[in-house]
């Protein structure tokens, strides 16, 4: 059905969705715990979402002082204001402020931590009950 | 010990798990002083313990009964979710907040320091809290949460850590802290105000007293 709907008609196309599909369950079998040892150990959800905050948090702090001379402008009059914001309007510009707005949306989900939420809140030791139901006594890796 | 890259337990530790290349490379535990090859010195490890709060300070005697403990009341799960802790040092020689900051208590003292405070027995409430509230305490952890992620017990440090968070900011913003493990304390307190029979004593509230 997902070869027809992508467009693959015919036993060859049939033929690899099938091998697509046992590969994906036998890697839905696979123990994650084993991917998880192997990796480097920072390399999870949580710190990369610290990463995330503290570069966006550094850009934003580094374009707030930008950001309050450009408002200082208006304290000299309406001209020097409006040729910024005639200057502002080029598409280079236009794009920095889509990038601000990304660091902002990037700065608050880092911040609000939802990947760490699994672990800090919620019902009292779900992850411990979770995992220690998997391996019900000591953990050996 | 440190074992391609991350600390381990080495005694548990299979190596056709950890080797992905083949190659096993292991190192003593970081963020300790290495005493010679692969031992490090956990002194400062547990002496961070200590300044945590991590002794309990008894508020009965012998004489009294023994404390009854609920095993569904929240501060007893608060406690059992952090107890299991056996001190291996895998947390803290896998947090980047030590490394950054030697004062920093570390997620083991700090896990320690929040199952006391909520056992319902302990009296040494306000003194553990000041002292995990300072500069090297809960507030500089930063949620990085590889301390959770490499614990062997699977426990999770980092939310003992946002417990005391909560915990202290409470004191701070709150006259009188809202500890869900205050229990002797507030009876005893309660006593003071309240006199009469002990059913009279059970009902009591503050908008009735």
């Amino acid at each position: 059905v997902a070869a027809e709907w992508l467009g693959f008609r015919g036993e060859a196309a049939e033929f690899a969705m099938t091998l697509v599909a046992i590969a994906l369950t036998l890697l839905g079998l696979r123990p994650w715990s084993r991917f998880r040892r192997m990796r480097a150990p920072r390399n999870h959800p949580a710190w990369w979402a610290f990463i995330v905050h503290r570069i966006s948090g550094v850009a934003l702090a580094l374009f707030l002082p930008a950001h309050f001379l450009a408002m200082g402008l208006a304290l000299r009059g309406e001209a020097p204001l409006d040729e910024f914001l005639r200057w502002s309007e080029q598409p280079l510009v236009v794009a920095g402020e889509w990038v601000l707005v990304m660091l902002l949306a990037a700065h608050l989900a880092g911040g609000s931590g939802f990947s760490r939420w699994s672990s800090c809140r919620g019902a009292i030791g779900r992850r411990r009950s979770r995992r220690s139901r998997r391996d019900s006594r000591w953990r050996v890796d | 010990m440190t074992v391609n890259g991350s600390p381990r337990w080495t005694c548990r530790t299979h190596v056709d798990n950890v080797a992905a290349a083949g190659v096993l490379e292991i190192a003593p535990l970081a963020n300790l002083p290495v005493v010679k090859d692969l031992v490090a010195d956990m002194r400062e490890f547990f002496d961070k313990w200590a300044r945590a709060g991590g002794r309990f300070k008894p508020t009965a005697s012998r004489a009294d009964p023994a404390a009854v403990v609920k095993p569904d009341s929240r501060a007893r799960r608060e406690a059992d979710a952090g107890i299991e802790c056996i001190g291996c040092g895998i947390c803290y020689a896998a947090c980047d907040v030590v490394a950054w900051n030697k004062d920093y208590l570390g997620p083991a003292a700090l896990n320690r320091a929040w199952t006391l405070v909520n056992d319902v027995r302990d009296g040494g409430q306000r003194e553990r809290l000041a002292a995990v509230a300072g500069d090297a305490g809960c507030h500089s952890c930063h949620t990085l949460m590889s301390c959770t992620e490499l614990c062997p017990k699977s426990l999770s440090p980092t939310r003992s850590i946002a417990g005391l968070k909560r915990a202290t900011a409470s004191l701070v913003f709150a006259a009188s802290p809202p500890l869900r493990n205050r229990g002797r304390q507030a009876m005893n307190s309660r006593r003071e105000v309240v006199s009469g029979s002990r059913n009279a004593r059970r009902r009591w509230c503050w908008p009735c007293a």
